[in-house]
């Protein structure tokens, strides 16, 4: 299957699994929300459909390698220190910016949310201008 | 029970989206068009 064409299908997939949440749930499907709440101090009294949600995230690749071999992740391409440093700022940015990549580009921008455009706008712009330091500056 | 269900079967076609959409090939990938 040519990337572009699975491309297409996952994010429609995406799309669809947000609507679906959405509808049936009335719940946004931004992943940092999902699992911070799960962690404390936030008491939350609706955990079930949180762990649920992520059991089923974790799944769909198991799931994919089982069936065709391969879970088209792939392995990370830098380091442990840099992958734990990477999470942190991402887990930063995600609760000063209220919302994550799913949370604000999938859900928020579908919405029409302002803010949510911004933040999108924001990261990415962030995300080009970082690749093209990492790449030609240091 | 609903709850467990919504929740398993909306986070495994999100994780499968997630799969499916991740480009691996540097070819094909953001990444290459950018400077």
């Amino acid at each position: 299957m040519h990337p572009y064409v699975s491309a297409l299908i996952g994010g429609g997939l995406i799309g669809v699994s947000a609507v679906l949440l959405m509808a049936f749930s009335g719940r946004i499907a931004g992943i940092s929300g999902i699992v911070s709440g799960l962690l404390p101090p936030k008491p939350v009294d609706d955990r079930t459909w949180r762990i649920a949600f992520i059991l089923g995230l974790v799944l769909a690749p198991t799931v994919l390698t089982m069936v065709t071999g391969d879970n088209r992740i792939g392995a990370p391409t830098i380091g442990p220190a840099l992958l734990a440093a990477s999470g942190l700022l991402v887990g930063v940015g995600v609760v000063l910016g209220s919302g994550c990549t799913s949370g604000h580009g999938i859900c928020g921008l579908s919405r029409l949310s302002p803010r949510s455009a911004a933040a999108v706008a924001t990261f990415m712009a962030t995300a080009i201008v970082t690749v093209f330091v990492v790449r030609h500056v240091l | 029970m609903r709850e467990v269900i919504a929740g398993l079967s909306t986070g495994f076609i999100f994780g499968l989206g997630l799969c499916l959409s991740r480009m691996t090939d540097p070819a094909v990938s953001w990444q290459a068009v950018l400077p």
